[in-house]
């Protein structure tokens, strides 16, 4: 693994000179080990805000502002071996499929995808892909149980959320 | 290109032991190990000699062998040449101490805690930190991929002693360095580079004058060049450059041959006599591996680096890492730096019981040397022959007992520590003149950080290091425009309340959303995904490995509020940065000092363990046609000292007309803007560390 500041400094020999890709985009990863998908049904939590705002300011105050800290919600096993995960979408009646990099982890709807994974095992970075909505890209922690919803974009809702820009944006 | 090395003049200030460690100034350990003789001190232990052997010395630390220990019990000593096992817990009785060696090492601010009630309190990047230094796994804490390494003792994270021992063990069998031609590699000052383009340009242009100045030597009938020059003074120049060029050219030769000699370039990938792809990113692992700050460049420094024997940098790679285990081992801050940094001036001193001033100890060399003797590790061949009797699964539990420099008298369980940052010399003018040509804002002094001991009635300064302060820094602000801000650091009394273990920074809205997302081999796809590389936690946060926030405290009767204004003391991967750079306002440390200052201030203050801190941010973003969650729950593993320790930035030294810094954004020069006036500027205290634009 070469660090960004490597990378930048032969970024700019590359830019320079050959147009090529800087390698600090060059990040490398494994093959994913088997991954049991356990679909349960469930009630989807309650999505969290309209994306097109940061959500949840903590932390980003003003000027004069100490921070207000608040203790993590402990784990009932911090040792444990596995995490448990579970991803839901909004709206439900998105048939999603969920992708890990070339992996099809399985379809995402009314029912949440349920999977366990080695804890510390690395994040999972995720992308969601859903018949009418923009492609979706998050990221699943390890290192503790993670619950997540991905609130679905349609192509005409884009220009809610930050940094759209309409020149650019391909057609869907 | 930069001929400075870290540990030449004033930019010395950097003056950190780590960097002062890699230049090895360092005499040999005064007490050498038993049958060392001083005059010879890289000879094989065992050689076989016709002399009878000296009497063992007197050992008063030795402990007696110890057998069928469970491996926590386990600590090696060398005693009269040989190693031993003895008890941990009997060298602990003894007054020794424990020096972890083990590949599970993480430094102090990365271990888990217990809370009041008995619950633990994971310092989740314990792991990571592990995984990187171990080469086991990358910044996310997913597997390296075969044959991959980390090198990022330069972001603070040493490698492991089994990584230490792989390149010792793999370097020690190596025969290519035989062929190297070191007079040719010295023979320069430094290879002038560039990039592919122009390189083909100078070299047939350097080639082309080679061979015009030879035709000349041949059409005067003279046998060499320096005849040529004294006969026909007009080519002198042109003589000085090729030979010049010549010289490079050989002195590139054997760097070539170097890379590929110590594994890091594959010859068949590599076009010779180019500085290509693969010959630079070769050169950047070798830097990173030998903790060199010349970024692909080749100067001075780094040629000495490729002129040196692989096992010899191996041998300082394992100096500066038994460095670290050291100075956490002790708890020891005091590295020297605060005399190098008054070398022009007294020596900081404290005075003792007895009313003598003592001069302040380089604790962490003092300490380094002690475990180096007591490991019997004078040269690396002595390294050689401790990894070659150590298989790899030992560094599960290796651990060796020694005994470190007595603590000065200022040390206890409360020290009386404060900070303080100077800002050096400030120019608050604009950079840029009314025809936006760049005008000089020559700087004497650099900002620096010390740390100092209230003692006996004095201050007695323990390390100072070169830091960072705000600047002129580019901006995207509200209205998609990017104008030029200053940045200022904050200058008053203030206190380090919450220090903050792998620490998350929220980036502002004003930064790039471009940045924001990055390319990453996922399950065998390459997929975009959100970049948090900046974001954190981790070592390329733009907070570091570690920071401490910097308040303001408020006394109304006996409660105090604190405010904060983003300003935090933090380490950086940006090492760069500390040779004279700006920041956007936050004081930034090298990595590795940062992770030993704070563990070294939680260990001598009263301090709470509070664990990790919810965040729970998300931000979903727009970037070509896709959407990208951020998700930060986490805002780092935090400590709360308590009372708070105070420190103080220093205004210093105001050059140039404008007395205050410029408040609001001004227009870049050359840049025609669609905003009549630019808006009015974001104010978040995560606008003063990373993200944003560069400096002007």
């Amino acid at each position: 693994m070469r660090p960004p500041m490597a990378g930048w400094a032969l970024a700019a020999f590359l830019a320079a000179c050959q147009g090529k890709q800087p390698p600090s985009t060059r990040v490398t990863g494994t093959e994913a080990p088997a991954l049991p998908v356990v679909p349960v049904p469930a009630a989807a939590p309650p999505v969290t805000g309209p994306a097109a705002v940061a959500v949840a300011a903590a932390g980003a105050g003003k000027p004069g502002a100490a921070e207000e800290l608040r203790a993590e919600e402990r784990e009932q096993n911090p040792r444990s071996e596995k995490v448990k995960i579970k991803l839901f979408v909004s709206p439900p009646g998105a048939r999603s499929i969920v992708w890990w990099g070339r992996r099809k982890l399985g379809a995402l709807g009314p029912m949440p995808l349920e999977f366990e994974r080695p804890r510390n095992s690395g994040p999972v970075d995720l992308m969601v892909e859903a018949e009418g909505y923009l492609r979706f890209h998050t990221r699943i922690f390890t290192d503790r149980d993670d619950k997540l919803t991905v609130r679905l974009y349609r192509p005409d809702e884009a220009t809610r959320l930050i940094g759209y820009r309409r020149s650019t944006a391909p057609e869907k | 290109m930069s001929n400075d090395g870290p540990c030449r003049g004033v930019v010395a200030l950097v003056g950190c032991a780590w960097v002062a460690l890699a230049c090895d100034r360092r005499e040999p350990a005064p007490s050498p190990p038993p049958g060392t003789s001083p005059g010879e001190p890289s000879l094989p232990r065992k050689s076989a000699s016709t002399k009878p052997p000296a009497p063992p010395k007197p050992d008063p630390d030795a402990l007696p062998p110890a057998v069928d220990l469970p491996p926590e019990r386990r600590a090696i000593q060398i005693v009269n040449g040989e190693e031993r096992v003895v008890d941990a817990d009997a060298a602990r009785a003894r007054g020794l101490t424990i020096v972890d060696l083990s590949d599970d090492w993480a430094p102090f601010i990365f271990q888990d805690a217990v809370a009041a009630d008995g619950a633990i309190l994971l310092n989740r990047y314990r792991a990571v930190f592990v995984g990187l230094a171990t080469d086991r796994s990358d910044g996310d804490g997913q597997p390296l991929s075969p044959g991959d390494k980390n090198f990022l003792e330069l972001y603070g994270i040493p490698p492991s002693l089994s990584v230490l021992r792989e390149r010792f063990v793999t370097d020690a069998a190596r025969t290519c360095e035989q062929g190297a031609d070191i007079g040719k590699l010295l023979a320069v000052d430094g290879l002038d580079t560039w990039g592919a383009t122009t390189e083909k340009k100078e070299l047939a242009k350097g080639r082309q004058r080679g061979e015009r100045i030879e035709q000349a030597r041949d059409k005067a009938g003279l046998a060499t060049l320096d005849e040529l020059a004294a006969a026909e003074p007009r080519f002198a120049k042109d003589i000085k450059a090729h030979l010049r060029f010549v010289a490079e050219r050989a002195a590139f030769t054997e760097v070539e041959k170097r890379l590929a000699c110590e594994g890091l370039m594959d010859p068949a990938k590599h076009k010779p006599d180019v500085y290509d792809t693969p010959m630079r990113l070769a050169m950047l692992d070798f830097q990173q591996k030998n903790v060199l700050m010349e970024q692909g460049d080749i100067g001075r420094t780094t040629l000495e680096a490729l002129a040196r024997p692989i096992l010899a940098n191996d041998f300082a790679a394992l100096r500066r890492g038994l460095a670290e285990r050291a100075a956490h081992a002790g708890g020891f801050v005091e590295d020297g730096s605060a005399s190098l940094a008054a070398r022009a001036g007294k020596p900081p001193a404290y005075k003792n019981a007895t009313g003598e001033r003592v001069p302040v100890p380089d604790l962490v060399g003092a300490a380094t040397e002690a475990v180096l003797a007591r490991l019997g590790l004078v040269s690396p061949e002595d390294a050689v022959a401790f990894f070659a009797r150590h298989p790899k699964q030992d560094f599960r539990w290796l651990k060796v007992a020694v005994r470190l420099p007595d603590l000065p008298e200022y040390y206890g369980p409360h020290m009386d520590l404060a900070g303080e940052i100077d800002r050096g010399d400030i120019w608050y003018d604009f950079p840029y003149n009314a025809k936006g040509e760049r005008v000089p804002q020559p700087r004497r002094r650099y900002p620096s950080f010390t740390l100092y001991v209230k003692w006996r009635g004095e201050r007695v300064p323990l390390l100072r290091w070169r830091t960072t302060i705000g600047g002129w820094r580019a901006e995207l602000a509200a209205d998609g425009e990017e104008y030029f801000r200053y940045k200022d650091s904050d200058v008053g009394p203030r206190v380090w309340r919450h220090i903050v273990a792998a620490p998350v920074w929220i980036p502002p809205l004003s930064s790039p959303l471009g940045s924001m997302v990055k390319t990453k081999l996922v399950n065998g796809a390459n997929v975009r995904i959100t970049n948090y590389d900046e974001v954190g936690p981790g070592y390329l946060s733009a907070y570091g490995l570690v920071a401490g926030i910097h308040v303001e405290m408020r006394k109304r009767g006996g409660d105090a509020t604190y405010f904060d204004n983003g300003i935090r003391t933090h380490g950086s991967f940006d090492y760069m940065s500390l040779r004279g750079r700006f920041s956007h306002g936050c004081h930034r440390l090298f990595n590795n000092l940062a992770v030993r200052l704070y563990s070294f201030v939680l260990k001598h203050r009263k301090a709470r363990t509070l664990g990790p801190m919810a965040l729970n941010f998300r931000r979903t973003f727009w970037h070509e046609g896709e959407v990208f969650d951020m998700r930060l729950p986490t805002r780092g593993f935090y400590f709360e000292l308590d009372p708070p320790l105070p420190v103080e930035t220093l205004e210093g030294e105001i050059k140039g007309a404008v007395k205050q810094p410029i408040a609001g954004y001004v227009n870049k020069p050359g840049v025609t803007y669609t905003s009549h006036a630019p808006p009015a500027v974001g104010a978040g205290p995560e606008s003063k560390a990373g993200g944003g634009g560069e400096a002007p």
